[in-house]
């Protein structure tokens, strides 16, 4: 299992040489189809420096949301004389910030609630069949939560939710710095793009992270109603009348 | 940092040697993406159908049998639509691309804005719930929902099926109870309607359907206010119009972004 780099591919790899074929620093050669083609040998590849290992940049931390109440509403007579129809209740949208990173640009981010990975339309607020259901989205300078609510003649109150957050930092690299050396003290790869000294997203034992890795779908619908399945948690709606029982998933957190 | 094999295990710690917290171990080990060569940007359009339709009415009587008003809805009937569905429910999936063997894990980001909204539910807009418009997402498993109002919701997943990359729509309508009673707060009379002139009961305020009860109340048709006659009740000679102009269909156009990663079991 060599740690092999090679500057025409401006690549460095931990694999398995799928054979013997070929000049060990030869980029064409049979043995150094990993390092040059990982995606094609990825059962043969340990660590590629072209791979994005979801460097945080941000968190794990647990943001607080203090989400504002909606008032009720009784609306106007929408009918005729003596059938007095009337419609009750209000909807609104409103959009708070979870983190500001103002890296320039938009990064990846997991965003997780009550133990596991938030949903995008994941209801956080279910008061006697008023919600509020939230989505996070991230732009070049935040990851934000918006959110959908809506009250009945009654108000839906504000409550207070614990989201916790990580943003991930695009992978660059300086052509100055070595394809594997030291920056300093740091071991950098691939020119920067992996160093020693960042926070890389990975494997945790379970219960040590509400983040997670799922690996196929995590929500299912029926009845206009929709059940969750988020590192093995499920959120699941009345009314909700399926069998999903959610995707394998791996629990991961963010470095130490 | 320090880097050593505890016997066992290769562990990389913060500090020296063996000091400091654990940042990668080969039992801890990082998640991955593929290189971004292989990421898969989509140009995509989803289409959401009307839905089954039906519709109801509500009739009164003045209390002396001379006077009546009517007001006609069109409703909303449950269903399920989705790709495993046949005929008219069928939401056929959409290949987006194709992923290397051996990944077991996608990284979804979608950037989606509505240009076709569909028609409003008794005065208020169908809210986008899952996404900010124009902005992007990354989605856990690759889901989100993207409209909702308590009787329907619509949703997208982006499934793997094999190193096949799909991007899948469910719509779905909830059960009813008589659409009158959930929404109007006003029970449907048993049976046809035949309204016989005079007797002001048992047709007060009562609701009938267009044939099947269950539904949702969400577009007023066509009312008929007091005054000038009567016969306003659903098949009487002025009944108010069930023609149905309503589309709640939309459309969703923007971007589906997916990169394939990979985590060791």
């Amino acid at each position: 299992m060599p740690i092999r780099g090679i500057p025409s591919l401006n690549a460095v790899a931990s694999f398995t040489e799928p054979s013997s074929s070929g000049g060990k620093f030869d980029p064409d050669a049979a043995r150094n189809a990993p390092l040059k083609d990982p995606a094609g040998n990825l059962s043969n590849v340990h660590f590629h420096s072209d791979f994005d290992y979801y460097e945080l940049a941000y968190g794990p931390a647990t943001v607080n949301v203090n989400h504002t109440a909606l008032s009720g509403y009784t609306g106007p007579d929408i009918g005729i004389a003596q059938l007095e129809l009337h419609l009750e209740g209000q909807q609104d949208i409103r959009e708070y910030t979870l983190v500001t990173h103002n890296l320039g640009y938009v990064p990846r981010y997991f965003v997780a609630y009550n133990g596991s990975r938030l949903g995008n339309g994941q209801m956080v607020q279910n008061s006697g069949g008023f919600w509020r259901i939230v989505a996070p989205f991230a732009t070049s300078s935040i990851i934000g939560l918006r959110e959908w609510l809506a009250s009945g003649s009654s108000s839906l109150a504000g409550v207070t939710r614990s989201y916790e957050v990580m943003v991930f930092a695009n992978p660059s690299q300086t052509p100055s710095l070595p394809l594997m050396g030291f920056d300093g003290s740091d071991l950098v790869l691939g020119r920067g793009r992996i160093r020693s000294s960042k926070r890389y997203l990975r494997r945790v034992k379970a219960g040590e992270s509400s983040f997670d890795i799922n690996r196929d779908v995590t929500m299912d619908v029926t009845n206009g109603r929709i059940k969750i399945v988020s590192g093995g948690n499920a959120y699941t709606e009345p009314g909700y009348d399926g069998s999903f029982s959610g995707p394998s998933y791996v629990a991961v957190g963010g470095g130490w | 940092m320090g880097v050593y094999n505890d016997g066992s295990t290769i562990i990389h710690k913060s500090g020296e040697g063996t000091a400091g917290d654990l940042v990668w171990a080969s039992d801890a080990a990082p998640a991955a993406l593929l290189p971004d060569s292989e990421t898969i940007t989509f140009p995509a359009t989803i289409n959401f159908p009307d839905f089954d339709k039906g519709n109801c009415a509500v009739f009164s009587l003045n209390s002396d049998g001379t006077d009546s008003g009517a007001i006609s809805w069109a409703t909303i009937l449950p269903g399920e639509w989705h790709y495993q569905k046949t005929g008219s429910k069928e939401l056929a999936q959409t290949l987006l691309g194709t992923v290397p063997s051996g990944i077991n894990y996608l990284d979804v980001s979608i950037n989606l804005s509505r240009t076709n909204a569909p028609d409003q539910v008794l005065g208020n807009t169908v809210p986008i719930v899952g996404i900010k418009p124009g902005k992007w997402s990354d989605l856990d498993g690759g889901c989100a929902v993207l409209e909702r109002m308590p009787a329907f919701l619509r949703a997208i997943q982006v499934v793997r099926s094999g190193n096949n990359i799909y991007l899948r729509r469910i719509q779905s309508v909830k059960d009813a109870d008589e659409a009158a009673v959930t929404t109007l707060g006003i029970a449907y009379k048993t049976g046809a309607q035949v309204w016989s002139s005079g007797a002001l009961s048992p047709w007060h305020n009562l609701a009938t359907h267009g044939g099947d009860a269950r539904g949702h109340v969400v577009y007023e048709l066509d009312r008929k206010g007091y005054g000038g006659n009567i016969n306003k009740q659903r098949g009487g000679a002025n009944e108010p119009s069930f023609t149905d102009p309503s589309d709640f269909s939309c459309t969703y156009e923007g971007t589906v972004r997916f990169r394939p990663g990979y985590i060791p079991s």
